[in-house]
């Protein structure tokens, strides 16, 4: 014969051997009885092309769905499976003790076995949503599947009561039990927190905190980073000053602008950008952006530091050769953007200010002090520092730090390094 | 949902399994000390009486959220998301502390009494123990007093007291030194 078939041809005996009922009481028999109620609750069971169990669909619909096809028969038929098969493996376990090496704690597998068992048939099964009870009431049917056999004798049909050292025993292993379970519910707690509070999801939780991330953080962060770089990187720094000061025109725009991107990334939408400016200096400016979920109280703060990629605008020049030139009024009446007042009263107070700067300058320093102003006409474009940073925009970020805050308190921040506290400090004496 | 994050609370474990331990020793050795019972019936003791407060303080703990406010509960998802505590939880944190360790005492020492009572010889849910008293508590806090070891409940309380301060000493000092090393990091579980 051909080894391979020999070789099946024994494994298939000593499977037959092991599952074949020497005696009519064996746990073989409760173990084909089990197979066999299950089999007829799977011939009774409509919609039979799903899958082997009835409830083990993905979505919920689709339990709700089955658990209202599985009626009647086919349910207390799958009820009778289940319940031997419990019995089944108790049974064979039952003899079998675990003895921890060093410590010499008897553990019985069979107990642990078909309480698990037990939960999961009561909890998982009937609802597929509540996988937190299976865990949960583990150790609690594991303590009355170890304590009942102690106190109530089944041959009598009485209560019992054990001896002083069985009933110590008894106490702390209920304890123990109860113990364990509350460690799997605060594991359960600890994650619908997560769930609750998006924020918690978008940052790199610190590796001193309680809970150890299992998968990488979600990207909202990320997203933020580029909106703002693709909207505000682009403009140049007066550009940049007088959309700050028309912030509540032009933050919509960026959160309009965040949606889309978040869009594309296939990351819910209910995410808001605040925005304040921290400071802006010549090439580049710092933001606290607060991207929060709009359900939830808790969100996140993030001071980022953008580095402007044009630094020199047509507008800019033509500021910069006004104040040099120091006649003001002329220039005024051609304002690049007449579009509204509003915008050329913000671009004159912002002119204004600016010139009075560069003449606090002149005077302190004398006349010829900049280098960047007398030089500028002889500046080709290809010179220019922000046409280099072009290409390495992941640079423009550098180290952008996160924390949480409460909704509508951005004052009770924590999780700050230093520096960023002090920046807070400062902005608030302005 | 795809991108929900799973996290592992393996810290909280540790230290529950560590907090356990420790103070099941000390207060054992007190016990022993104090109360002159036999080491294994200490240990026993010891050990039923710390799980009951644990299981306690964790229910507290679950049902917390029904009536913390909302400032409150964001320190506490700070600290549990970044290990930090920030100056504004001290004020909560002081009186917590002394509720916790008053509270442990007094469960510690209604246990100490009702564990006494069910290991005794006539355990209170025999019918023979009720005769004559009105209820459950009474027939738990006079039982004590009448024991052949002579052991009344001062006795009882003050053996749960000093064990209890000593306890909550051990692992303050613990808390301490942890804030400064990270000996607890699974820097295995880390991606």
């Amino acid at each position: 014969m051909n080894p391979i078939l020999a070789l099946l041809n024994d494994a298939a005996r000593k499977l037959i051997d092991i599952f074949w009922p020497k005696q009519a009481f064996s746990w073989q028999s409760v173990f084909w009885l089990s197979v066999f109620s299950w089999g007829l609750a799977w011939l009774s069971w409509n919609d039979v092309g799903t899958g082997l169990l009835p409830f083990n669909t993905s979505s919920s619909d689709d339990a709700q769905t089955a658990s209202d096809e599985l009626i009647g028969t086919s349910r207390v038929l799958f009820t009778m499976a289940w319940v031997f098969l419990t019995v089944a493996i108790g049974w064979v376990l039952a003899a079998q003790k675990l003895v921890i090496p060093i410590l010499g704690i008897k553990l019985k597998p069979a107990i642990w076995a078909t309480s698990a068992l037990t939960s999961g048939f009561l909890f998982e099964v009937w609802e597929p949503n509540s996988r937190p009870l299976v865990f949960i009431s583990w150790p609690i049917i594991f303590a009355i599947y170890a304590v009942l056999p102690k106190i109530f004798s089944f041959s009598s049909g009485q209560f019992v009561l054990p001896s002083p050292p069985v009933r110590q025993q008894l106490v702390i292993t209920t304890l123990i039990c109860l113990v364990v379970s509350c460690l799997f519910r605060s594991n359960f707690l600890l994650q619908r927190w997560i769930d609750d509070f998006p924020a918690l999801q978008v940052v790199r939780l610190e590796t001193n905190g309680i809970m150890q991330p299992v998968r990488e953080p979600r990207p909202i962060l990320d997203i933020v980073d580029k909106t703002l770089q693709d909207e505000l990187g682009v403009l140049s720094i007066p550009e940049v000053r007088r959309w700050m000061v028309r912030n509540r025109e032009t933050v919509p725009v960026l959160n309009a602008v965040f949606r889309e991107n978040l869009n594309a990334a296939r990351e819910s939408t209910q995410w808001e950008l605040e925005m304040t400016g921290l400071w802006v200096s010549d090439p580049e400016f710092e933001l606290y952006l607060w991207p929060t979920d709009v359900d939830t109280p808790i969100g996140l703060m993030r001071i980022c530091n953008v580095k402007s990629t044009n630094q020199f605008s047509a507008e800019d020049l033509e500021l910069r050769a006004q104040v040099f030139d120091d006649v003001p009024d002329e220039r005024e009446t051609q304002s690049p953007d007449p579009q509204s007042v509003d915008e050329q009263d913000e671009t004159s107070e912002v002119r204004s200010m600016a010139q009075q700067l560069w003449r606090q300058l002149r005077n302190i320093l004398g006349m010829p002090v900049d280098s960047q102003g007398t030089d500028d006409d002889n500046r080709d474009e290809s010179s220019r520092p922000g046409i280099d940073r072009q290409s390495d925009r992941a640079s423009n970020f550098p180290s952008p730090s996160e924390s949480l805050v409460l909704r509508n308190n951005p004052s009770q921040v924590i999780c700050q390094p230093p520096e960023t506290l002090v920046l807070q400090d400062s902005i608030e004496e302005r | 949902m795809d991108t929900l994050l799973y996290v592992l609370p393996l810290k909280v474990i540790t230290t529950q399994v560590l907090f356990l331990v420790l103070a099941i020793a000390i207060e054992a050795f007190i016990i022993q000390q104090q109360l002159q019972y036999l080491p294994r019936k200490c240990i026993e003791y010891a050990a039923s009486l710390n799980l009951l407060s644990t299981i306690i303080g964790w229910l507290i703990f679950f049902s917390s959220p029904f009536f913390l406010p909302d400032a409150l509960k964001f320190q506490i998802v700070n600290y549990i998301a970044f290990g930090q505590l920030d100056a504004a939880i001290l004020t909560w944190l002081i009186p917590l502390a002394f509720i916790t360790f008053f509270g442990t005492i007094g469960i510690e020492w209604l246990g100490f009494l009702l564990l006494d009572h069910f290991l005794s010889d006539k355990p209170f849910f025999n019918a023979a123990t009720f005769t004559g008293r009105r209820n459950l508590f009474q027939a738990v806090a006079v039982r004590p007093r009448q024991s052949k070891s002579g052991i009344s409940q001062p006795d009882i309380l003050q053996a749960v007291i000093s064990g209890n301060s000593f306890s909550y000493g051990v692992i303050l000092v613990l808390l301490i030194a942890l804030q400064f090393t990270d000996i607890l990091e699974p820097a295995l579980l880390m991606p």
